[in-house]
């Protein structure tokens, strides 16, 4: 390194000029902005305060994929996994508790979302015993999340049963990318105390290593007239390792256990009078996964993958137990079919076993239940005109326990008229397969003292897999290097949707005493269709400032079948996601090293349960300090002191103003 | 709503002074302000640096004129950085330029070719079409030095570092000085050097 290159002068000088750069100031002729008289030695010790977002393969993907990337992470005043999908168009969350959100990818929102599959480093964490996503869980360290693909539209072929609506994959940083030692405290009114830890070293074989824990000690949210219930404490404890121990070859294993109490509020309905009981306790959610996976790639083209994991989970909630172990192995490979053509192929087995237990008035039936699903895709890749036709061709092919075979092709083409131009289409059909709430709960809830009468809810075993055909269009287009502007168009149309068909009140004597019972059996007899758009757009007007808005429109109707007496399910559907969605985010570097950022979020009027439209802001103020330090203030819904999300009125928990600090500190 | 408005009002006064102070930037002389630094502006540093530590055989330059040419193949994360970091400069007396490329058939006369993320789907078969060329290839796609490219960037507690693949080096017809070998994180026979 010449001497110049610790010349403070230089130091100054190109400190001086990344300020008028960040500024968006057009830089003159005699005002180079010089990082390359400085030596390359200093270059690699310089803190990089802002990382642009990369193109990722999102200009031309032939879907509607929206990236969450590290830095909106660390920018983001969210501590939620749910909390940061309220960036990504068309995605609505709604806060039901401290521990439970309601997340909806273009309608069907619910606390358990049951048509959107989420994986996490391909470790699919969707329930199979109530159809959905159990975000309690699911309190990972948002600091080692490398990116979070959120897919609206269904992404069977790739990734299996459940990707109806959308697909959310959880990729975690490489155990070589998190070296290094990270610290940091969260405390705030509502986030009262969230610590996280991380230790990254290399053993002398040179396999890099992560340890990390995390815990987390939430309050609960605003309630008018019920007791303080739904506190949240997890904590957490995992590793990652990645190594090359050849070449062609990449090994990662990892692993964690995580283990905690949510607060819950449950109505358990009795046979014997009064008939009901109420219960606040606390569910204790325990659970833990061993995951490896190996990548070979045998030559430039081709690459091979395979992937197995086991999964425990253990929640025991005041209405029923599951204790679950899964095992999961997947392969997957790449090669070159002809020139232009690349052919994706794989295949995978998944075993999961439960154990229920329950009170009197839920059920499962079976309550212990072994299951394996059997699946195998194939997608071929065809640059028709090499970049600027393609054509992708796939189908999933799976048997389930549940309903035997099944396939779920797509087709999807990608034209690219000019460059920075992008149009896609795809028609697409996905199944959401039975759960074992459709097939095997049996669940009885109090409807009228009187007599007494009750309601019971049975799953059917011949119930059938939820069918979706998709037909999507977009367009991406980038017209200049500062802006983005990415619009999806949908059309949905949903056959064997889930309906509760009533049948004749009868007399049950056992279990005594006596009493009247309306049962309503899960069918598939409601049919239904969605057409809506998203639009989202990013602009930079200067290297200093980021804005990003969209906007989302959905139109979702459903319809019973002729043979269907089911008059509640179409409105709470249709009602209970909002037409409009709408987001603004703002992030501004400012001198001083400090950072800003703003968001506001708009959703739209909840009919089936009168949850009025509301407008939120979320407000981050970062400034990054000398040693590695790091502190920010933050705080989520600063408009109101508390709002209701989803639930109707009276009963429904509302989501507070939530002020917190933290501190950081990496070396 | 007539609430909510004026509960609106006085967060969008905020959002519209924080952006013309940030749009506006900090007074000039401001003492040593940092200021903020994107990561493509250290990568765009770090490519005018690998032109300074790598040598290319002369024949190399025969079909460019003489000129060093720094290529981006696909979509261009650097915007007008690059050209601004690298405008004027050249090395052992060869103007360096910036090119931009859309497939990789046009991009083999480059001597570095910055291979952008959009990309990252053909990267085997870009390599391919590089094999044994005089190319220097760069990328900040995960996993490329592994994936058989020559330098990944990637960015540790916000410092951007890379990785060098000397097989993949090797293969090409380029040299790579030893400094530059040190300051890399090496990556032979899949195992990481000190």
């Amino acid at each position: 390194m010449s001497r110049r290159a610790t010349h403070p002068d230089h130091r100054l000088l190109t400190a001086l000029l990344a300020v008028v750069l960040a500024g968006g100031q057009t830089f003159s002729q005699d005002a180079p902005p010089d990082l390359t008289t400085l030596g390359i030695e200093a270059v690699m010790n310089m803190e990089v305060t802002s990382v642009s977002k990369k193109p990722e393969r999102l200009m031309d993907a032939a879907a509607a994929i929206q990236v969450i990337t590290s830095e909106d992470i660390r920018r983001s005043a969210a501590t939620s996994l749910p909390d940061l999908l309220r960036l990504v168009p068309g995605v609505q969350v709604a806060r039901v508790n401290s521990s439970t959100w309601a997340v909806g990818v273009r309608g069907f929102t619910s606390t358990l979302s049951r048509s959107l599959l989420v994986l996490i480093d391909g470790r699919s964490v969707y329930s199979p015993l109530f159809a959905g996503v159990y975000w309690d869980v699911l309190d990972v360290p948002l600091n080692d999340i490398e990116r979070i693909e959120v897919i609206r539209g269904p992404g069977a072929t790739l990734w299996g049963a459940n990707a109806v609506n959308g697909v959310i994959n959880i990729i975690t940083r490489s155990a070589q990318a998190t070296q290094g030692t990270y610290a940091s405290l969260r405390g705030g009114n509502e986030d009262r105390a969230v610590a996280t830890g991380r230790f990254g070293g290399k053993t002398p074989g040179g396999l890099a290593w992560r340890a990390y824990g995390k815990f987390s000690d939430r309050d609960a949210e605003f309630h008018q007239g019920t007791n303080d219930y739904d506190g949240w404490d997890m904590g957490l404890a995992g590793f990652r390792a990645d190594g090359d121990p050849r070449d062609q070859d990449h090994v990662m294993f990892q692993g964690n256990f995580y283990s905690g109490r949510v607060g819950q509020r449950v109505v358990n309905s009795t046979y014997t009078s009064p008939y009901f009981d109420v219960v606040e306790e606390d569910g204790d959610l325990s659970g833990g996964h061993l995951l490896g996976q190996w990548k070979h790639k045998a030559h430039e083209d081709s690459d091979a993958t395979l992937q197995a994991y086991i999964d425990r989970t253990h929640r025991a909630q005041p209405n029923f137990r599951e204790d679950r172990n899964t095992l999961d192995v997947d392969f997957r490979q790449r090669f070159n079919l002809a020139s232009r053509n690349e052919l994706l192929w794989g295949a995978g087995y998944r075993l999961t076993m439960d154990d229920t237990e329950s009170v009197p008035t839920v059920e499962f039936n079976p309550a212990r239940r072994t299951d394996d699903v059997f699946s195998a895709f194939v997608q071929d890749e065809i640059q028709i005109v090499p970049s600027r036709w393609t054509l992708t061709l796939g189908s999933k092919f799976e048997h389930n326990d549940y309903n035997g075979f099944s396939s779920q092709p797509n087709v999807r083409l990608l034209f690219v008229p000019a460059s920075r131009h992008v149009l896609w289409s795809a028609a697409s059909r996905a199944l959401r397969v039975p759960s074992r709430l459709e097939s095997d709960l049996s669940l009885t809830a109090l409807f009228s003292p009187a007599t007494p009468t009750f309601i019971r809810l049975t799953g059917t075993k011949d119930f059938q897999a939820e069918r979706l055909t998709a037909y999507e269009l977009g367009y991406r287009v980038q017209p200049t290097d500062r802006l983005f502007v990415d619009l999806a168009l949908f059309h949905n149309d949903y056959a064997r949707l889930l309906s509760l068909e009533p049948g004749a009140l009868f007399t049950e004597t056992a279990p005594p005493p006596s009493h009247d019972v309306i049962p309503y059996l899960l069918l598939n007899r409601m049919r239904g269709d969605a057409r809506g758009a998203e639009i989202a757009a990013e602009w930079r007007p200067a290297a200093s400032v980021r804005l990003t808005g969209s906007y989302s429109y959905l139109d979702l109707n459903l319809q019973p079948a002729d043979n269907s007496l089911d008059t509640t399910t179409e409105p709470s559907t249709e009602g209970g996601t909002p037409r409009h969605l709408a987001n603004l985010r703002s992030w501004f570097d400012l001198p001083w090293r400090l950072g800003l950022d703003v968001t506001f979020r708009y959703a739209g009027r909840l009919e089936s349960t009168s949850v009025d439209a509301y407008t939120e802001m979320d407000l981050v103020v970062s400034r990054d300090l000398p040693l590695g330090f790091e502190v920010s203030l933050a705080g989520q819904n600063l408009l109101s002191r508390h709002h209701r999300e989803f639930g109707a009125a009276g009963t429904a928990i509302e989501v507070e103003r939530s002020l917190h600090g933290r501190l950081v500190r990496r070396w | 709503m007539v609430a909510g408005a004026r509960r609106f009002r006085p967060a969008l006064l905020l959002l519209a002074v924080t952006a013309l102070l940030a749009a506006g930037g900090p007074a000039r002389g401001e003492e040593g302000a940092p200021g903020s630094l994107s990561d493509y502006q250290v990568k765009a540093a770090y490519l005018y640096y690998f032109t300074t530590f790598v040598d290319w055989p002369p024949e190399a330059f025969e079909r460019t004129g003489n000129e060093l040419v720094v290529g981006v193949l696909g979509e261009d994360p650097f915007g007008e950085i690059l050209d601004a970091t690298l405008r004027g400069k050249s090395v052992n007396n060869r103007a360096l330029v910036v090119r931009r490329f859309a497939n990789i058939k046009d991009a083999r006369d480059s001597h570095i070719l910055f291979i952008s993320a959009s990309e990252q789907d053909r990267i085997p078969s870009i390599l391919k079409a590089l094999d044994g060329a005089a190319v220097l290839t760069v990328a900040d796609v995960d996993g490329f030095a592994t994936r058989g490219g020559q330098i990944a960037f990637h960015t540790i507690d916000r410092k951007v570092r890379f990785d060098i693949n000397v097989a993949a080096v090797e293969r090409s017809r380029i040299k790579i000085s030893a400094q530059l070998m040190k300051l890399g994180r090496i990556v032979r026979a899949g195992r990481e050097g000190v």
